[in-house]
């Protein structure tokens, strides 16, 4: 008989696929054990690119390990690694010079230019870590920094497409429209970039699709919608044309069909919808500790700050996609749910805003229960988990069409968001029934709700609701009578202090939007007759509590929500990036909590 | 339902249904391409494979048989260790030696599903131990000469963890 098998008797195929998607710590100790192991770790590149880097940061002790993954073109590392230096975070760097910062400036500059390059089927993203606001102190403004030596290092003709959009988006926020940004666009745009490309329509055309628009072109408004088609329709697995095809689908709603087929145009919206159902998150047990009312509370206070930052909706609904989307693929603790959660609004606000969200500020809506590192390093972790992909689809995207198709009156828009944030609450519903049968479905239940229950529901979801979106009536009246419940029956939950959470209702019961959510409602049996489906006993649904604080603010330490006067006074938060700040003065900023104890007064 | 015969290194024939047979490209590549025939008796040969570790695998293969086929490797999605069914774990609590020529066995017949579960219990075993540890589980002797281990150190030491 053979002496029995070892480990190291492996081929090396075999060892390096045992590595693929090792954790790099362990892949180091492995490198201890013995010299076959050392050799294989430090020769082979593919154990690198595929080594996790999940929650791993850089530090002086193995930022070796993350450049060596960097430049085999792992990409997790390779975005850790940017943000550690960008944000001064975990490494002990050198900021005493000017040519010290302008060294680092060019490091980060290398480093965002190869996570781009490695994500060829994500929209450009890195612009977001380096967009104004800057520091007034130009010169010594890291993002800025960054930013100049971009442009001085990727200047040529033949750079990377996604980074001249980067730069472009980044100078777009300088001077909007302006000659630059439009410069750097079209070469992005003429190498195939489509951000750029649909940049450049919003530029051109952006104007006639305005609502206040009076002035009628039909000749340039039928070039528009032709050349937007053409943007639209472009098959891209990656989703990355999202913009333009909604676009063209609120376009559609509007009965402006640029000289195609009203039947072709149609098809193609119920097509975009019916993709759109798809998008899901697989349940998985991974987080069985983060319970559904612990995820409502975190929504909850998601909304809040939305309201507080005069956020819109839309950047809302993204937030809530992207915690569900770390939610659904990382474990993560729930001391931990809460910086989830003001990291993807952070990461969103950058993309979609044109305020951004700073760091510090984000670490202060939390009343500093997670400190700016603990913020830097969990943005860096979900860009790293996500490749970049921050901009995920969601029920919010066609709303705005819908609006048009089901014209809606501005009551009745605001009565849609009304219903689709308190859907946000409920992360099984969603899952169910998938983000383009909630959107009908609310659509459906705002006509029914503003004709009071005097139309029956098959004339208000009217034939061409049917073709735009391919939901019938039977489609949505589960989903509808289920949706309803939860704007009318089901208690919020409530939080340690026994207070309902209902920022949701608040919030739409402000002047600004309509005071929608104190409209009169339908019953559950005017519902069920007008949709004419039997009265069914709905089972009344417990009131949820969670015991435990679990989200800390400065809000929510004292009685009760903010004044609204303190709005304007919180948009005063601090929003100066404190890597900016570093640049002047080292760690710990000694105003840190004079800052805090005047914010909340 | 038609049947193939395998026939193991140490001469063994085992039947087996060709839908099973057929998750191992390396014998459904076989059958396409070299035209053997399923009524053919000719056993096929498998060298690389023993009697024991064959019934495994053909064990294994039985279980799997209406698993959907698993996807292709994506490199940008994240790998994950710890999705291994309990009927896997249980089918693979097996002494090492056993692990490892399941490991060939299913790199040489090519089932994926195979050798990316055995591939992943060997992970399991390398995750969250130190060298030392390491090297016990796999009763490696230590075989860096002291030259040799300061130079791991010393290349390594770029990346130590604190």
């Amino acid at each position: 008989m053979d002496e029995q098998l070892c480990l190291l008797d492996l081929p090396v195929e075999i060892l390096i696929r045992i590595l693929k998607g090792m954790q790099m710590p362990d892949i180091l100790n492995l490198a201890k054990v013995h010299p076959v192991f050392s050799d294989l770790v430090l020769s082979n590149k593919s154990v690198w690119l595929n080594a996790s880097f999940n929650g791993v940061w850089p530090n002086d002790n193995n930022k070796e390990a993350f450049h060596r993954a960097s430049v085999c073109g792992n990409i997790s590392a390779t975005i850790k690694l940017s943000l550690a230096y960008l944000y001064n975070e975990g490494l002990a760097l050198d900021m005493s010079s000017d040519y010290a910062v302008n060294y680092l400036g060019r490091k980060v500059a290398t480093l965002l230019y190869e996570a781009e390059k490695l994500t060829p089927e994500v929209a450009p993203f890195t612009w977001i870590f380096i967009r104004p606001p800057w520091n007034v102190h130009k010169s010594r403004c890291c993002k800025a920094e960054v930013y100049y030596a971009m442009c001085e290092k990727y200047s040529g003709k033949d750079i990377l497409a996604d980074i001249k959009t980067c730069l472009a988006r980044v100078e777009d926020h300088v001077s909007p429209s302006g000659e630059t940004p439009v410069e750097l666009f079209k070469e992005a745009a003429e190498s195939g970039e489509t951000y750029a490309q649909y940049r450049l329509w919003q530029i051109k055309y952006g104007r006639l699709f305005d609502s206040k628009n009076t002035t009628k072109d039909a000749g340039l408004e039928l070039e528009a919608i032709r050349s937007l088609r053409s943007l639209g329709s472009q098959s891209l697995k990656s989703r990355k044309n999202h913009e333009a095809c909604l676009k063209l689908m609120e376009i559609y709603a509007r009965k402006k069909f640029g000289g195609v087929n009203e039947n072709d145009a149609l098809a193609f919206c119920k097509k975009k919808i019916t993709d759109f159902n798809k998008i899901s998150f697989p349940a998985t047990k991974r987080n069985m500790h983060i319970t559904q009312s612990m995820r409502y509370i975190l929504v909850d206070w998601l909304v809040e700050l939305t309201s507080i930052k005069c956020l819109s909706s839309s950047i809302l609904h993204q937030t809530v996609a992207l915690v569900d989307k770390v939610l659904s693929s990382r474990y993560i603790s729930r001391s931990r749910l809460q910086l989830v959660g003001i990291a993807s609004m952070l990461l969103v606000c950058r993309y979609e805003n044109s305020n951004i969200l700073t760091i510090r500020e984000a670490a202060w809506l939390t009343d500093n229960t997670y400190k700016y590192g603990d913020v830097v390093r969990m943005i860096g972790e979900i860009t790293a988990l996500t490749q970049g992909r921050l901009q995920l689809p969601t029920a919010y995207d066609f709303i705005e069409a819908l609006g048009y198709v089901a014209e809606l009156n501005f009551t009745g828009v605001y009565m849609l968001y009304y219903i689709l944030e308190v859907s946000l609450h409920y992360f099984e519903f969603i899952r169910d029934f998938g983000p383009s049968t909630v959107a009908c479905a609310a659509c459906l239940l705002v006509l029914l709700t503003l004709n009071k229950g005097t139309t029956s529901a098959e004339n208000l979801w009217t034939p061409l609701l049917i073709k735009y979106t391919g939901f019938t009536l039977k489609d949505l009246k589960e989903c509808a009578l289920r949706l309803h419940l939860f704007y009318t029956d089901v208690k919020p939950v409530l939080d340690h202090r026994r207070q309902p959470l209902t920022q949701v209702r608040e919030r739409y019961s402000r002047d600004e939007f309509g005071r929608v959510s104190e409209f009169e409602t339908l019953t559950h049996q005017q519902l069920c007759s007008v949709l004419s489906v039997a009265s069914q006993n709905t089972k009344k649904e417990t009131v949820q509590t969670f015991n435990k604080q679990l989200i800390m603010s400065p809000t929510r330490g004292g009685t009760g929500n903010f004044p609204m006067e303190a709005e304007r006074h919180l948009a005063a938060t601090p929003t100066m990036e404190e890597s900016e700040e570093r640049y002047e003065k080292k760690r710990n900023h000694p105003n840190d909590d004079s800052i805090t104890k005047k914010m909340k007064v | 339902m038609p049947s193939i015969k395998l026939s193991s290194s140490d001469g063994e024939v085992f039947s087996v249904e060709v839908e099973i047979a057929k998750q191992s490209n390396t014998i459904k590549t076989m059958l396409e391409d070299l035209g053997m025939d399923e009524e053919d008796d000719e056993a096929v040969p498998l060298p690389n494979v023993n009697a024991a570790i064959l019934k495994r695998v053909i064990q294994w293969c039985t279980y799997h048989k209406d698993d959907p086929p698993p996807p292709e490797d994506d490199e940008n999605k994240e790998k994950r260790t710890d999705d291994i069914s309990s009927w896997d774990a249980d089918f693979l609590k097996v002494d090492q030696g056993t692990l490892f020529e399941l490991i060939l066995a299913a790199n040489y017949l090519d089932i994926k599903g195979l050798l990316d579960v055995t591939c992943k219990t060997v992970a399991n075993m390398i995750k969250g131990k130190s060298p030392e540890e390491i090297r016990k589980t796999f009763n490696i002797k230590n075989d860096f000469t002291q030259a040799e281990e300061d130079q791991v150190r010393r290349e390594n030491e770029w990346c130590e963890e604190k």
